[in-house]
């Protein structure tokens, strides 16, 4: 759901649950629980809920990551420099 | 397994595997280049308790426990952490841990270090774990590179 997101922009439950082989109460489910995770955003845009995907959890755990594997990097070459002495 | 959940890292170093060995598997060592102190050694099946040591800085001193799972001399050591601060006199093992592996076999020119660290999809609202640890990571990168560029 989350790559139909990314990749179809916002969406309906009805267009989310077309296709999908699950019924249209589990998709909203889901969505809920997305949601809630912050994952996703939903607003209103007529009749319809649409929901989006919400880039800035993933791209800040992306990050996040990043900065860990950075401090492993300067540990490491702390860890060469030591041994190499 | 996404490329969310792993960190690896590969680095040859000049020093026989025996060298490299000690550098990893003795805690004081490990503490000399990690940045941290522990308060015995790694032994298998068992938590350590350690605290960061950086002095002058703002998270000096934070305790952190880490549980060995496994020692190979000369091959493998691995251990568990956790991604959040956790009281090291409170009931911290059944908290969420990433697994850090170290791999170690002869290179040409030295030993090859392999090293993984894996678990952060597993992590319940790992988004706000991992904030807390990045944030020390990125405020001690700024401290390191402020201190070389002093010493340059």
């Amino acid at each position: 759901m989350l790559k139909r997101l990314a990749s179809e922009g916002p969406l309906s439950i009805q267009t989310l649950t077309q296709g999908s082989g699950v019924t249209r109460q589990a998709v909203t489910k889901h969505l809920d629980v997305l949601a809630h995770a912050g994952l996703v955003n939903d607003r209103r845009d007529g009749r319809e809920r649409l929901f989006e995907l919400d880039a800035e959890p993933l791209a800040r755990a992306r990050h996040d990551l990043d900065a860990i594997s950075a401090g492993w990097d300067r540990a490491l070459e702390r860890l060469r420099r030591q041994v190499e002495e | 397994m996404s490329d969310s959940d792993r960190i690896e890292k590969e680095v040859v170093i000049r020093a026989p595997r025996s060298r490299v060995w000690a550098a990893i598997a003795d805690s004081k060592e490990f503490g000399t280049w990690f940045h941290c102190r522990f308060e015995g050694a790694f032994e298998v099946g068992r938590w350590v308790r350690a605290a960061i040591t950086e002095p002058g800085a703002e998270w000096d001193g934070v305790p952190f426990v880490v549980y060995v799972e496994r020692v190979e001399p000369e091959h493998h050591l691995s251990f568990r952490w956790h991604q959040h601060e956790v009281d090291p006199d409170g009931d911290f093992a059944d908290e969420p841990t990433t697994l850090v592996t170290f791999d170690l076999e002869d290179a040409a020119d030295g030993t090859l270090l392999r090293i993984a660290e894996s678990g952060f999809d597993a992590l319940p609202d790992g988004r706000a774990a991992r904030e807390r640890n990045a944030g020390g990571w990125e405020i001690q990168a700024q401290r390191i590179s402020t201190h070389v560029e002093g010493e340059a």
